[in-house]
């Protein structure tokens, strides 16, 4: 890259407040509840570790965002640069999404591993949001990429993607307008329980679907393929965790919302809100299609600006209010968590896509998959996300529990719909 | 790649059986050998986990043993309290020093922190003359302004992270001031000295840090 610029290992100090959806992490992260994604991308030939802690070490030189370590301060937490060095790039010896111990990982935020052909990026979600997280990613496969493959330099100059941003605003108070009323839910939803798998195994299942047959089934139900994916989750807990009975409680899907397009923004921080799916299985053997309906409605009232607007002005506000902002932090971390835990059983579980991932087509031949894998959390022991790449969709359930029924009713949907589909998973369910 | 008939899926995982409905698979005679998407973990931090078992253990019997022992011989002087206070407190430490998510500055002040208990603690355990508070902790105290004042110069390239547990010293050696005022007819020496140390500590490290203490300072205390 010929475009260096001064770094934090020259001394430039740069330190920033928390976004207003970061100040909830640090404060209920525990090693259940890690916070932590997992966005990898496999490409065609092994990896080269020493290749790749250089790619690593050059790509983070741009990214400020990346630099930063946690700090407490008396009222807030905030981010400071890091000024020590990039931990040495490890083969994956640990589950997706382990809880990144700070001080093992010289205050670092994210963690990179590899193992075979793939490049794993784990992101404590206090730094940045899964869109955050891609855009560093790529740019970490494209330098490695143009590192081991010297054809490259004919067709790709060397240095950052002109799309790619490095703003990192703080999109939220940007994009705050009033005082809105309380958004966040606190009916308490269906909890999924059982048994959960032995010490700390973490359970995966990727689903490769082909894009253009889940596309066809979609239309046929005259719905999106979010919704369709959504209404076959709800269907699947419907069928094997309520067993088709009626109950009071609501099967509640999260569904982040990345709110870039709708406020125009660039940033690497975080910047979504969650709405939500909600079905109340109001009478015993509902049918697919009248939960689909339900799923549909539930998530197009929810996703207009305004509404997605509403949603996250109140916590704003509250953050903007001068007689919330002076209360010691050690206090402020004790309404946080009671607010949390407060709301956190009012979802079953959360299903996040990343939507469609383009990559320059100089390095398309180089890249065969992406995925994404998400942590646990309060009262979510199942937790689904969706991306696809060039034709292939990857849906990929993260759980802690022994039992798979869920993920065997929603496949089975699929497949029931005319969609092959083929299983790939991380061996726990075999041991 | 297998097939499983009855969910009607692909697996891709060299494997005889379905994730799904454990299911024998129906196995493909042309499919290749499929590299595996994940490495086998293997468990971790039980050897950890075994270490604070024992130790809380050994601590327990060795206290059980002390209080046995001095109920039989000397139960005037109840010396198998400070026994029992200084096992708690070695507890503390090791459990707290081999702890990953704590910085060094945070496990050195809350060392301090519960040693200065331990010590008071022990005062009151023994008839409470008020040796703590006048001499033990503001020894301390000035012991950890020195240990800051050497790990400022050592580590200057991030010296500045050292100025909130000097602030901590500060209020501390303030606390014990009062403390020892209370007790005693006296201004207590040890207890003034500590504060001074403490206050010059900070106060060097402001004047003479300049920006970067400001800085450090401001971001600290941003609201």
């Amino acid at each position: 890259m010929q475009q260096k610029r001064v770094n934090h290992k020259n001394g430039r100090l740069i330190w920033n407040r928390l976004d207003n959806t970061a100040n909830l992490f640090p404060v209920i992260a525990t090693k259940n509840m890690t916070n932590v994604y997992r966005i990898s991308v496999t490409l065609t030939d092994d990896i080269e570790p020493e290749k790749l802690q250089t790619a690593v070490e050059q790509v983070l030189e741009y990214f400020d965002v990346f630099q930063f370590c946690l700090k407490k301060g008396i009222f807030w937490y905030y981010f400071e640069t890091n000024k020590r060095p990039l931990p040495h790039i490890e083969e994956e010896n640990l589950y997706p999404c382990t809880y990144i111990e700070r001080y093992e990982n010289n205050e670092y935020l994210f963690r990179v591993s590899y193992y075979g052909k793939r490049i794993n990026l784990e992101v404590f979600h206090a730094l940045t949001d899964g869109n955050g997280a891609l855009a560093f990613l790529k740019e970490i496969t494209y330098m490695y990429l143009r590192m081991t493959h010297e054809e490259l330099a004919d067709n790709v100059q060397d240095t950052l993607n002109k799309e790619t941003s490095l703003d990192y605003e703080d999109s939220y108070l940007n994009n705050y307008k009033r005082k809105a009323a309380r958004t966040y839910k606190t009916e308490k939803a269906v909890v999924i329980k059982g048994t959960k798998l032995s010490g700390d195994q973490f359970g995966v299942m990727h689903g490769y679907i082909p894009v253009a047959e889940i596309k066809k089934v979609a239309k046929s139900y005259d719905v999106t393929i979010n919704q369709y994916l959504l209404a076959v989750y709800t269907w699947a807990i419907y069928v094997q965790y309520l067993k088709k009975m009626a109950g009071k409680k609501p099967i509640t899907i999260s569904v982040p919302v990345n709110l870039r397009p709708y406020f125009d923004s660039t940033t690497l921080k975080n910047f979504f809100v969650i709405v939500s799916s909600v079905f109340h299985p109001y009478k015993d053997d509902c049918t697919f299609e009248e939960i689909l309906a339900v799923v549909k409605e539930s998530l197009e009232k929810q996703t207009t600006k305004e509404n997605l607007e509403k949603l996250f002005s109140y916590n704003v506000s509250n953050e903007k209010t001068f007689m919330l902002r002076v209360v010691p932090l050690a206090i402020k971390k004790l309404a946080i968590k009671f607010v949390y835990l407060q709301s956190a059983h009012a979802n079953t579980s959360t299903v996040t896509n990343l939507g469609l991932i383009k990559v320059e087509e100089a390095y398309k031949k180089y890249i065969k998959q992406f995925h994404v894998v998400i942590s646990m959390s309060e009262g979510q022991n199942i937790k689904g996300t969706v991306i696809s790449y060039d034709e292939t969709m990857v849906f990929t359930f993260s759980s802690y529990l022994e039992n798979t029924s869920i993920q065997r009713e929603f496949f089975r949907k699929l497949s029931e719909d005319g969609i092959n589909v083929s299983i790939e998973t991380n061996g726990v369910y075999y041991e | 790649m297998n097939r499983c008939q009855r969910c009607k899926v692909d697996i891709i995982d060299d494997t005889v059986k379905c994730p799904l409905c454990h299911g024998v698979l129906v196995h493909d005679e042309n499919s290749v050998q499929h590299q595996p998407l994940y490495p086998t973990i293997s468990q971790k931090g039980q050897a950890l986990q075994w270490l604070f078992k024992i130790t809380i253990f050994a601590s327990i019997i060795a206290e059980a043993v002390c209080i046995l022992v001095n109920y039989l011989t000397t139960w005037q002087v109840k010396w198998s309290f400070v026994t029992g206070i200084g096992l708690a407190y070695a507890c503390f430490t090791i459990l707290y020093s081999v702890k990953r998510n704590k910085s060094h500055q945070r496990k050195m002040v809350m060392q301090l922190i519960i040693g200065l208990f331990v010590i008071f603690v022990i005062d009151l355990a023994l008839g409470y003359k008020g040796w703590s508070v006048a001499y033990a902790i503001p020894s301390a105290i000035m012991s950890m302004d020195i240990g800051f004042g050497v790990l400022m110069i050592v580590n200057r390239k991030n010296w500045q992270i050292y100025i909130m547990p000097q602030i901590w010293m500060v209020i501390a050696s303030a606390a014990c001031l009062i403390l020892a005022w209370m007790e005693m007819d006296v201004l207590p020496l040890f207890a003034l000295i500590a504060i001074v140390v403490s206050v010059i500590a900070l106060a060097v490290s402001i004047v003479f840090g300049d920006r970067r203490a400001g800085n450090e300072l401001y971001r600290r205390f941003h609201i």
